[in-house]
């Protein structure tokens, strides 16, 4: 398991590397201070302004899934905003966790650790799978409104269009468009924000989807939030009732 | 034959001897026990056995080591001898017994078995007697020392009976039997008593290896209850399958009731009360079992028919057999919830116009029906009740009147009981009013939509008590705790509370009068409106506030402020809002008369606003009324539009709409054929948007309903699997209603989404969130 938390406790409890740690706690707080909007209201804050350059500088498409890999690795309170203490936390624990890009503490370093980070997140392994789940669990915080508790639809689809995209994890098979019948479903008959469950529960049920399209694994009395029933229900009514009757006359 | 000369006694030490002198009485016992024998020949008999068994040494026949094997204990006890010889004799009698009944069968063979089973069990009686030295002390001892073959000579006789004669006769003497038995089964008369004793014979053969002086039933159940058994259940097989060839199975179940009777009848007759339950089991087996399929095929056409006597007859065979009523059971479940969809599609014909009364009368007439089936037909039986209320639930909640929703029952049930307890014209008698409620109870039993039923019934309730249209307070207390018992306090609280309201404004408008009559000069008294008041709870009424603004005409206002200031004085900090829409009043039109007799108007204060604008002027535009009275279009229109309808007013120019520009005047030749006329009458569409307005808070309801038992029940477990917490939140709800599982779910979305819950780890698990 891939735990930031822990892993960055357990490189700073460990003695032997204090001095490298504060190295690079020192040069990543110099980047930090480099990109900062308003040093004098907020030390530990950079803006818009300072994010989108940063994101610039490190070869981050803003409209891409590297945008969200990068702000689950500072962990963006919100849409293009950083904070001190997730920044240094977030690019010196990748430093230490992933030796190849070791000390991810230049912009240079940082734009070769997403590119790993994106390489995995498309690799079928059980740790590319994890490190897509925290971009996408990561990826509802970013979405929100500030102040809200959830994600408005139109955003809620373009970030799982990019999500389960061709760039992250595709969520579509040679015979079922599900992303595109997901959204339009959403779309047609949700017509509401998307909670925090309800985006959570969205990967799960993505993933088994892929796992095995019959979705015979459905069942009513199951722990799905209730849009998911309601997907499967339209899936297999209006989806898929008009195959089975091609192959009943064939 | 003679009586036997006996000789004198024999040496008491002489064995041959001795056996010979008994021989002689033995014989003469066995054969001739008619003929009887003199006390004195019998006395010899007796002390030639005591002087044998007493004798100090035997001689002749005996070798020495016998004589001393019998000295033990210090006793010397003789009677080997004898109790050998008797026996020799007792089976050499036998033998020619048993070869003389070779030569008889049937029924002389039952006669000969008897007689020589009577004669010679007398005769082991009076030999047995003879023999009592020896029974009382070479048996005895030979049996307290363990010895299995040696017997009294009373039981003695019973074993060589068994032992020579029984086994090779008694196949035959059961036959004889069996044929008898089957004669009168086929309705011949045949003499019982020989049965009767055949059994008796057959019981006293059953002795105890382990201890003689007992009997046990091993041979009689060997040699007569199985045979009787077999040969029972072959002849009704046989029988049935002749007779149900060419009858019907209505006729046959009536053929094995009777059989079924007659069999029990038979046992204290001739054979012995064990064999009841065993008999009654082959019988059922073979009358009722065997047929079980071809009952069950019949009881569907009994069921359509209404063969309730039939039905009842099926039941009481089938129910003695195990397991033979479930196939039934089934049937009538779905037979009666056929009946019930049926009866429902009957009335349904009639559309949106389907009066209540009809819908639930045509539910209780199945109801009615088919529990009178059950208790006449089937006694009743539990499982048969629980197949008929299986039925009548399905059939009261899901029928083609409650197609669009299951609360279409409840809704439909609540207009009912309204009419049922409004005052009506024929006014109901009081048994007629329990027996009324009584149905009410069985339907809404029923009902699993019960807080449906809890909302239309309380808004009706209410307009029953704030218009003054109860038949009677009795009635609605009845009603009220009938509801309580079959659903419990809470279900009836609001109802309680309404109902006191009531009483309490009673004793209030007393007590204003009183203080009428202290604080208000008499010439006020005499100005002031005659009024009457009811208080009501805000929380406890499912009343809305008007949906128009409105300014009460002046007389109004000040008749109801000194209410309101005698109402402070008892109640100080309380507020009181009118609902004036549910405000009513009466008027005189003194400007038209029947007679004398000035008209009266019933009318709504918002109808009475309106006319008593007319004792200010003759016309009244449609803007002024508007102006005036504040009320909103919605609710002047109607309000005017009954007024023109009855023609207390009329519209300038003719026909108008109400709309502004047209002019009202008041109906000066104004015609009713009664004095009193009602305008304040509720507008059909009035009370359909009512009935969509309640369905919309049940929903709503429902939701908090669901939400709170969620909440209630997370709370006190803290964790709970996705599916065990709708499966509880079902259990809860289901007095009140019965919960969809999509909406429980979306009740359990909303509390994630509001944060009360949490999903665990990502798993089928949830939290909660203090």
């Amino acid at each position: 398991n891939w735990n930031v938390d822990a892993a960055v406790n357990g490189f700073y409890s460990n003695g032997q590397n204090t001095a490298h740690a504060t190295t690079h706690d020192s040069s990543l707080n110099q980047v930090f201070d480099k990109y900062q909007d308003a040093p004098k209201e907020s030390p530990n804050k950079i803006g818009p302004t300072g994010t989108m350059k940063f994101f610039g500088d490190i070869g981050v498409d803003l409209e891409g899934i590297s945008m969200l890999i990068a702000s689950e690795i500072v962990q963006s309170p919100s849409m293009g905003e950083m904070e001190r203490e997730g920044f240094v936390k977030g690019w010196s624990a990748l430093g230490s966790l992933a030796p190849p890009t070791a000390s991810a503490d230049t912009t240079a370093k940082m734009k070769a650790a997403i590119g790993a980070r994106q390489k995995e997140i498309a690799s079928p392994t059980p740790a590319g799978r994890d490190a897509f789940k925290r971009v996408y669990r990561h990826t509802f915080a970013v979405g929100r409104e500030p102040g809200q508790k959830a994600v408005g639809l139109s955003s809620a689809t373009e970030f799982w269009r990019v999500l389960f995209g061709p760039s992250g994890t595709p969520w579509t098979s040679a015979g079922t468009p599900w992303l595109d019948w997901w959204i339009a479903f959403l779309e047609q008959h949700h017509r509401k924000t998307v909670n925090k469950d309800l985006w959570n529960q969205t990967l799960t049920f993505a993933q088994k989807c892929l796992a095995d399209e019959s979705l015979d694994w459905w069942d009513e009395e199951s722990a799905w939030p209730g849009v998911v029933d309601e997907f499967v229900e339209f899936v297999k009514s209006e989806k898929r009732a008009a195959t089975d009757g091609a192959m009943e006359i064939g | 034959m003679a009586p036997v000369v006996l000789g004198p006694l024999p040496h008491k030490d002489d064995a041959v001897a001795t056996w010979n002198f008994l021989e002689a009485g033995v014989d003469q016992i066995m054969n001739a026990l008619r003929d009887g024998i003199d006390m004195k020949s019998y006395m010899q008999l007796y002390t030639a056995i005591h002087n044998f068994c007493t004798s100090q040494k035997a001689v002749n026949s005996s070798p020495a080591g016998i004589a001393i094997q019998n000295y033990r204990g210090g006793a010397h006890l003789l009677g080997q001898e004898m109790y050998d010889k008797l026996k020799q004799y007792l089976s050499g009698h036998l033998r020619e017994i048993q070869q003389k009944m070779d030569t008889h069968a049937d029924e002389a063979l039952l006669t000969f078995y008897i007689r020589e089973w009577k004669r010679y069990t007398s005769a082991g009686a009076y030999i047995n007697h003879l023999f009592k030295y020896l029974n009382r002390h070479w048996v005895k001892r030979e049996m307290d020392e363990g010895k299995k073959d040696v017997h009294d000579i009373y039981t003695l006789h019973l074993v060589r009976w068994r032992d020579d004669l029984f086994g090779k006769n008694q196949n035959s003497v059961m036959g004889a039997v069996l044929n008898l038995v089957e004669k009168q089964r086929n309705g011949e008369t045949i003499e019982q008593s020989q049965i009767k004793t055949i059994v008796d014979s057959f019981v006293s053969l059953g002795l105890d290896d382990s201890d003689s002086s007992k009997s046990n039933l091993e041979v009689y159940k060997l040699h007569f209850e199985q045979p009787y058994l077999k040969a029972t259940k072959e002849y009704y097989e046989n029988e049935s399958r002749q007779f149900l060839a060419e009858n019907s199975v209505v006729e046959y179940m009536k053929k094995a009731e009777a059989r079924l009777a007659e069999e029990k009848e038979r046992v204290p007759l001739y054979l012995l009360s064990e064999i009841m339950a065993p008999l009654m089991k082959c019988c059922e087996g073979a009358l009722i079992a065997t047929h079980a399929e071809l009952f069950r095929n019949e009881f569907q056409k009994l069921l359509e028919d209404d063969r309730q006597e039939d039905l009842g007859r099926m039941y009481k065979l089938l129910a003695r057999i195990p397991g033979g009523l479930d196939p039934l059971r089934h049937s009538f479940e779905t037979h009666v919830r056929n009946q019930g969809l049926q009866a429902v599609e009957k009335v349904a014909a009639e559309g949106d116009n389907l009066e209540p009364k009809v819908y639930i009368e045509a539910l209780l007439e199945v109801h009615t029906h088919f529990q009178d089936l059950v208790n006449k037909a089937f006694e009743g039986e539990s499982e048969f009740v629980r197949s008929l209320d299986n039925a009548c639930r399905d059939f009261v909640n899901r029928n083609k009147i409650c197609k669009t929703g299951s609360s279409r029952s409840p809704e439909l049930l609540s207009k009912y009981t309204d009419t049922v307890l409004k005052k009506s014209a024929k006014s109901t008698e009081d048994d007629d009013m329990e027996h009324l409620q009584t149905q009410i109870m069985t339907v809404f039993k029923y009902i699993e939509d019960k807080d449906v039923f809890q909302k239309f019934y309380s808004r009706a309730f209410a307009k029953r008590l704030v218009m003054d249209t109860s038949a009677s307070g009795d009635s609605e207390t009845s009603m009220i705790s009938k509801l309580k018992d079959a659903s419990g306090f809470e279900y009836t609280n609001k109802l309680q509370r309404m109902y006191h309201d009531m009483q309490t404004s009673k004793d209030l408008n007393n007590a204003y009068d009183e203080w009428r009559n202290t604080h208000l000069t008499e010439e006020d008294r005499k100005a002031a409106v005659d009024t009457s008041y009811s208080i009501l709870g805000t929380g406890f009424w499912p009343l809305q506030a008007p949906t128009t603004a409105f300014a009460p005409p002046p007389v109004i206002v000040r008749t109801y402020e000194t209410f309101a200031q005698f109402y402070h004085t008892k109640y100080q900090g309380r507020k009181l809002s009118w609902l004036w829409h549910l405000c009513k009043g009466e008027i005189r039109a003194n400007y038209v008369k029947m007679g004398k007799i000035p008209y009266t108007f019933q009318v709504s204060t918002y109808q009475m606003a309106i006319l008593m604008l007319f004792n200010e002027a003759t016309s009244v535009t449609y803007d002024e009324i508007i102006e005036t009275t504040k009320l909103n279009k919605e609710t002047v229109d109607p309000s005017i539009a009954i007024m023109l309808k009855a023609r207390v007013l009329n519209a300038s120019p003719e026909g108008a709409k109400q709309e502004s520009g047209t002019t009202y005047t008041l109906n000066y030749s104004f015609k009713h054929k009664k004095v009193k006329l009602n305008l304040n009458v509720t507008i059909k569409t009035e009370a359909k948007q009512e009935a969509e307005e309640t369905h919309k808070t049940i929903e709503e309801d429902r939701k908090l309903l669901m939400q709170s038992a969620i909440v209630r029940i997370m709370k006190s477990r803290k964790k709970m699997r996705h599916a065990l917490l709708v499966s509880e939140t079902v259990a809860q709800i289901q007095s009140r209603f019965k919960p969809k599982i999509p909406d429980i779910k979306k009740c359990i979305d909303i509390l994630l989404e509001k944060e009360y819950l949490e999903r665990l780890d990502d798993s089928d698990e949830l939290g909660y969130l203090a």
